[in-house]
C-alpha cells in the first residue's frame, strides 16, 4: 500500500494558498499606492501642461489663478507662476527650522547625554506628546492666539504686522517639528559607541568637550538626515499654513508680511465644488506633483543618510 | 560620581564652554516645556466655558398661535411698554433655535437656551449687548432666571449656525465611521504586507525587497495632503464615489495609516526570536503554520500598539479630508457610510475659520476633547505594551 508523505495542500485548517496569496497581495497593494499617487498626479499634471506652458509654470513670478473663472475676459487663463509659492514655502520652513533646529538638537543632547536613564524614560515620551498633537490644533494656536498676539505686539512697537504673518506660522511649525528632530537626533546620538566617549574622557576631555568634538561629529550624518526629514515634513505641512498663513502670493523677505505656500494653494484651489477640467483645478495637481517630488527627494536623501550613519556607528 | 567631580575642577575657558552647553540644553528643554504649558493652558482657559451653557427661564402667560409668538410675547413682558428696538433686543435674548425645538402648548415656565451674546456676557468673554438688553439681563441674573448649567447639548448636538447650540456629536459620528473604515481597510493589509516582507522574503538583499523597503518608508513620509488628492482623483473622480462621504474618507485615511501600521508591525515581528521559528519548523509545521500559530500571536501586542498609534495619527488628520470634501456644513449626524460627514478635526477647522466669535470657545473645547481622545488612545497603547509584551531571553 502506498502512503502519500509529500506536502499536503491543506493542513490544520489553514488554506496555505489563500494566506500566501493574501500576504503577497497586501504588499503589492502598498506598492500599488505609490504607483497610484504618481499616476493620478502626473495624469492631471500633463493635462494641466496642455493648457498652460510648463515654462510659465516654473519661471513666472506671479501666481493669481483667480481670474481663470472668467472664460471670456482678457487674461482668462490666469497666471500660474510657481516661484512665489515655492518662496513662501521655503521662507516659512526656514523660520520653522530656525526655531526647531537649535531647540530640537539641544533637547536631544540633553536626553541622550545628560539625563539619567530613569529621568530619560519620562522626558522622552513627554517631548513626543508634542508630536502627537494634531496639526489643526497647532493651526488654531497660530491663527487665533499667536497671530493676533504678534500683531498687537507689533502695534506697541510701531511695526506693521500682518495677522497672517509668516512669522506666526513659522514659529508654530517650528514647535511642531521639535520632537521630530529631537527623537531622530537622540536615536543617532545613542547609537554613537560608548567606546568613543570613554576614549575622549580618558585623555582628559570634559563631558561637553566630548560631546562637541567627538560625539556630534560622529553623529553628524544622522543629525543632518533628521534635519532633512524635518524640512520635508515642514514643506508638506498643510493645516498650520492653511489657517495661519495668507493667500496672497508675495515675494517678500519680511517675516511680518503674509506669504502663501504650495499646500495652502492646493487647499484653496480644491476646497468646495468646482469643475474638474479647468486650469485652476488642474494646477492644484501640478502643485501637488511638485510637492510630492520635492518631499520624495528629501526623504530619499534623509533615509539613505540615516541608514548609512546608524549602520556605520553600530559597526 | 567621580567623573562629575573632575568636571567641576575645570577652570577658565573650558569651564565656560562646559557650563554654557549644559545650560543651553536645560534651557532648551525648559523653553519647550514652557511653550507646551502656554499651549495647553490657553486651550484650557479658552475652552472650559463651552462645557457650560447659559439658560434663560421664560414665563409664558398666554399661549399664542405659534411657539415663536408665545416666546416673543413672554419676552416683551420683561419690560414695561417696550418700543420697537427694545422689542427686537428682547427677542434676541433667546436662541432662534428655540422657536422650532420647543413646543409651547400651555402657559408656564419654560427653560430656553440663551443667545450666544447673553452666554458670552454671562461668561465674561465679551459684551455685545445693547444697553436695554444688558439692563434686562442683569435683572434676570439677580432674579436667578438666567443661570449656567452643564452643557449637554455640546455633546449631543451637531453643527449649527448659532454657536450657543452647536455641538460635536455629528463630527464624532463622522470620525467614528471614518476611522472604523480606515482600520478595517488598513489593519489586515498592513499586517499582511509586514508579514510578507519579514517572513516570506525570497532574498533579503534582492532589489524587490529593497524596493519595498524604500516604498514603505517613502509612503510614511508623503505629505498627508497628497493622500487627499489621491482620494479625490481615484475614489471620487475615477470610481465615482459620493463626495463628502465617510467611505471615501475612511479609504483615504486607511491608505495614510497603512505605512505606519506596516512599519510598526515589522518592528514587532523582528522582536520575535529566530528560535521560535526554528522550534516550530523543527516540529514539522510549515512556514505558514509557524507564522500564523507562533510568530504573529507572539508579535500581536506590538502590532496592536503600533496600530493604535497609527489610528491616533489618523484621527487628528484633517488636510486629506478637506480635499475630498468632508468640510460640508452638516446639521445632523450621518446615519451611514455614504452620507455626507465631517470629522472632529475638520469641525475644529470650520469653527476656527468662522467669523462668529461665539465659536471660539467651542473650537477650544472641541480641541480639548480631541486631545483627550488621543491621550486616552496613547495611554491605552502604552498600557497594552506594558501588560502583554513578551520579554524574550
Amino acid at each position: 500500500m502506498l502512503i502519500w508523505i509529500g506536502p499536503k495542500k491543506k493542513s490544520n485548517g489553514i488554506n496555505e494558498d489563500f494566506f500566501k496569496f493574501f500576504f503577497r497581495l497586501s504588499s503589492w497593494i502598498t506598492i500599488g499606492i505609490t504607483f497610484a499617487i504618481i499616476a493620478s498626479l502626473s495624469y492631471e499634471t500633463i493635462k494641466f501642461f496642455t493648457l498652460i506652458d510648463p515654462r510659465e509654470f516654473f519661471f513666472n513670478t506671479t501666481w493669481s489663478p483667480q481670474t481663470a473663472f472668467r472664460a471670456d475676459s482678457v487674461g482668462s487663463s490666469g497666471e500660474f507662476g510657481l516661484i512665489p509659492l515655492l518662496w513662501g514655502t521655503f521662507f516659512i520652513t526656514t523660520i520653522a527650522m530656525c526655531i526647531a533646529g537649535p531647540l530640537g538638537l539641544l533637547c536631544a543632547i540633553l536626553t541622550a547625554e545628560y539625563l539619567k536613564p530613569n529621568v530619560r524614560t519620562v522626558v522622552k515620551p513627554l517631548l513626543e506628546v508634542l508630536a502627537g498633537i494634531p496639526t489643526v490644533v497647532y493651526g488654531f494656536f497660530a491663527a487665533i492666539v499667536l497671530g493676533p498676539w504678534l500683531r498687537s505686539m507689533g502695534v506697541t512697537l510701531g511695526l506693521d504686522v500682518s495677522t497672517e504673518s509668516a512669522l506666526a506660522a513659522g514659529i508654530v511649525m517650528g514647535i511642531m517639528i521639535i520632537p521630530l528632530i529631537s527623537s531622530i537626533t537622540d536615536d543617532v546620538l545613542t547609537a554613537v559607541p560608548s567606546a568613543m566617549r570613554d576614549g575622549a574622557r580618558g585623555v582628559g576631555a570634559t563631558r561637553e568637550e566630548t560631546i562637541i568634538s567627538v560625539v556630534l561629529p560622529a553623529a553628524l550624518p544622522g543629525v543632518v538626515a533628521g534635519f532633512i526629514m524635518a524640512i520635508s515634513r515642514a514643506v508638506g505641512e498643510t493645516m498650520i499654513v492653511v489657517m495661519a498663513a495668507g493667500l496672497a502670493a508675495n515675494l517678500t523677505i519680511n517675516p511680518l508680511e503674509a506669504v502663501t505656500t504650495v499646500t495652502v494653494q492646493i487647499v484653496t484651489l480644491l476646497i468646495g465644488d468646482q469643475e474638474f477640467e479647468s486650469a485652476k483645478t488642474l494646477s492644484a495637481f501640478a502643485l501637488a506633483f511638485t510637492l510630492f517630488t520635492v518631499t520624495f527627494i528629501l526623504n530619499w536623501i534623509a533615509y539613505r543618510n540615516y541608514k548609512n550613519a546608524v549602520n556605520r556607528l553600530r559597526q | 560620581m567621580q567623573s562629575t567631580d573632575l568636571d567641576n575642577k575645570i577652570t577658565g575657558r573650558r569651564r565656560v564652554v562646559q557650563k554654557s552647553l549644559e545650560y543651553a540644553c536645560y534651557s532648551a528643554v525648559t523653553l519647550t516645556a514652557i511653550l507646551m504649558i502656554i499651549f495647553f493652558a490657553t486651550l484650557g482657559y479658552r475652552g472650559i466655558g463651552a462645557f457650560t451653557q447659559t439658560k434663560i427661564e421664560v414665563d409664558v402667560v398666554e399661549v399664542q398661535s405659534t411657539s415663536k409668538k408665545s416666546i416673543n410675547e413672554a419676552m416683551y413682558r420683561l419690560v414695561k411698554e417696550p418700543d420697537r428696538s427694545t422689542k427686537k433686543g428682547l427677542r434676541q435674548l433667546v436662541t432662534p433655535n428655540a422657536y422650532s425645538t420647543i413646543d409651547i402648548t400651555e402657559a408656564g415656565t419654560y427653560v430656553l437656551v440663551a443667545h450666544t451674546n447673553v452666554d458670552m456676557y454671562v461668561k465674561g468673554v465679551y459684551d455685545k449687548l445693547t444697553d436695554s438688553q444688558r439692563e434686562v439681563v442683569d435683572i434676570l441674573i439677580s432674579a436667578g432666571k438666567i443661570y449656567r448649567t452643564w452643557n449637554w447639548s455640546f455633546w449631543t448636538n451637531s453643527d449649527s449656525r448659532s454657536p450657543e447650540i452647536a455641538g460635536i456629536w455629528g463630527a464624532m459620528v463622522g470620525t467614528f465611521y471614518t476611522i472604523g473604515l480606515a482600520l478595517i481597510f488598513a489593519f489586515p493589509i498592513g499586517v499582511g504586507c509586514a508579514t510578507y516582507m519579514e517572513e516570506f522574503p525570497k532574498k533579503r538583499n534582492s532589489w524587490t525587497y529593497d524596493f519595498m523597503e524604500i516604498n514603505i518608508n517613502n509612503l510614511a513620509a508623503v505629505p498627508s495632503i497628497v493622500y487627499g488628492l489621491l482620494g479625490l482623483a481615484v475614489f471620487i473622480q475615477f470610481f465615482g464615489m459620493p463626495r463628502s462621504a465617510s467611505l471615501v474618507g475612511g479609504l483615504t485615511l486607511g491608505i495614510l495609516t497603512l505605512p505606519t501600521i506596516v512599519i510598526a508591525c515589522r518592528t514587532a515581528l523582528r522582536t520575535v526570536p529566530q528560535s521560535v521559528r526554528d522550534a516550530s519548523n523543527g516540529l514539522g509545521a510549515s512556514r505558514l503554520q509557524t507564522t500564523i500559530y507562533q510568530v504573529l500571536p507572539a508579535a500581536l501586542p506590538g502590532i496592536i500598539t503600533g496600530t493604535i498609534i497609527g489610528i491616533a495619527r489618523a484621527i487628528g488628520e484633517s488636510a486629506p479630508l478637506l480635499m475630498i470634501g468632508m468640510v460640508a456644513f452638516i446639521l445632523t449626524a450621518p446615519t451611514g457610510i455614504l452620507d455626507p460627514a465631517t470629522s472632529l478635526p475638520v469641525q475644529i477647522y470650520l469653527w476656527a475659520d468662522s467669523p462668529e466669535r461665539g465659536f471660539a470657545e467651542k473650537t477650544s473645547a472641541a480641541i480639548l476633547i480631541l486631545l483627550l481622545i488621543l491621550v486616552t488612545l496613547n495611554l491605552l497603547a502604552i498600557w497594552l505594551r506594558k501588560r502583554f509584551e513578551i520579554k524574550w531571553k
